[in-house]
């Protein structure tokens, strides 16, 4: 008995924790801005990202609305930021989750190099393993793009029933589980 | 209501003290855990203080490309005494003054030269990293970033000294946010007195470290 009251106590701790912190999914069209999307040119495109996004590999530079997928998860990180360093291995959590049949065609993710160099994003890149597309963002043109504040910061774009892209959800911190989070992208 | 039906169920059960212990203790252990975490990660971003716009430089080289280094030794907080000349011979030295620990950009700069660690490796290069903060407080302060590869050197006393033998040490005491590539043969390879308002991408010093190597 002592288990059972002990389990639904710790549920409800994470239950509380899990409102209180990640409840900024907004499907509605209220606080969308579709124009930052169409005006994101993403570059230089390596051919095994291109690959993984499923365009040509000839392909040197990517626009979102090219892509097929339904939702386009964005990971806005710093090789400089702690918190980013921290949350990386959660991120390639996720990006291991999206390969499985149920959202590999479905799911796409690209980390965004908030202030960074190409050699910055190499250098994060590497030391992280990290296996989906990372793109520079030394100007931070993207990045104001889609008021990104404090990082790491998602930003999570979905094809809308008409087919276009719209964003519903961005904040800053992260995930607290990489499962649910991969989940909700499908509501 | 749930709590008036575990009360009623339990009131008169003997093992009830026992029962609201061990419910307690894993409220606080949950509690603890959640704290700790949230805590741990925002600790430094909590700890900065932020001085504003300063102007972009405020002191005057003594050193060029091509000098000979200025020797210094400082201590680390470590506990242990650092010298340039410990590394002549044998690796290139890559000095990164900031100008202050828990300030903003000098906060998310050394923790990212602390994922490049292989990269210097490359290059044979050891990074030494200085403020003219005390040693206690650069401890504290870089204790936030995690373990970090490199020397951390505290430049306070004589205050300033290595930072004005290099002719960074700005009228306020602190100094600038410069980067020093230096070879084995301890000449200097390469200089960037940054805006100290900025973060220098780190390609400045691999690039540096590369014509080094292939010279």
């Amino acid at each position: 008995m002592m288990r059972v009251y002990y389990f639904f106590l710790c549920a409800l701790i994470i239950f509380v924790h899990g409102c209180v912190t990640y409840t900024d999914w907004d499907t509605s069209d209220q606080k969308l801005d579709s124009s930052p999307i169409f005006n994101t040119r993403l570059y230089p495109l390596s051919p095994q990202d291109a690959n993984y996004l499923q365009l040509s590999e000839t392909r040197n530079s990517v626009l979102l609305p090219l892509l097929q997928a339904d939702v386009i998860i964005l990971e806005f990180f710093n090789m400089y930021c702690i918190k980013c360093q921290m949350f990386q291995p959660r991120i390639n959590e996720l990006y291991q989750l999206s390969q499985s049949q149920q959202y590999r065609d479905k799911v796409k993710i690209i980390g965004i190099g908030a202030g960074n160099t190409d050699m910055e994003v190499s250098l994060y890149k590497e030391k992280y393993s990290v296996a989906f597309p990372l793109f520079a963002d030394p100007q931070l043109e993207v990045s104001e793009n889609y008021r990104v504040r404090l990082l790491p910061y998602f930003v999570v774009i979905k094809r809308s029933s008409t087919g276009e892209f719209k964003i519903v959800y961005s904040d800053t911190g992260g995930f607290y589980d990489a499962q649910t989070f991969l989940r909700q992208t499908q509501k | 209501m749930m709590l008036k039906h575990f009360y009623v169920k339990h009131k008169n059960d003997n093992k009830t003290p026992e029962l609201i212990k061990s419910l307690l203790k894993s409220v606080i252990i949950s509690l603890v855990l959640y704290i700790s975490s949230s805590c741990s990660a925002q600790s430094l971003q909590d700890s900065i203080y932020d001085p504003g716009y300063l102007p972009p430089q405020d002191s005057s080289l003594k050193v060029n490309v091509g000098d000979k280094a200025p020797d210094f030794t400082l201590p680390s907080i470590k506990g242990n005494n650092v010298s340039l000349s410990d590394y002549m011979g044998k690796n290139n030295v890559v000095i990164s003054f900031v100008p202050s620990a828990f300030t903003p950009v000098c906060s998310d700069q050394w923790p990212g030269y602390n994922i490049a660690e292989t990269l210097f490796k490359k290059y044979d290069a050891v990074l030494l990293g200085i403020t003219t903060d005390n040693t206690p407080s650069l401890f504290a302060w870089t204790q936030q970033m995690g373990d970090l590869w490199f020397p951390v050197l505290s430049d306070f006393y004589p205050h300033g000294k290595v930072a004005d033998q290099f002719g960074i040490l700005r009228s306020n005491g602190i100094s600038e946010r410069a980067l020093f590539v230096i070879d084995k043969k301890g000449i200097i390879r390469y200089i960037d007195v940054h805006d100290i308002n900025k973060r220098p991408p780190i390609d400045g010093i691999i690039h540096a470290l590369e014509a080094i190597e292939n010279k």
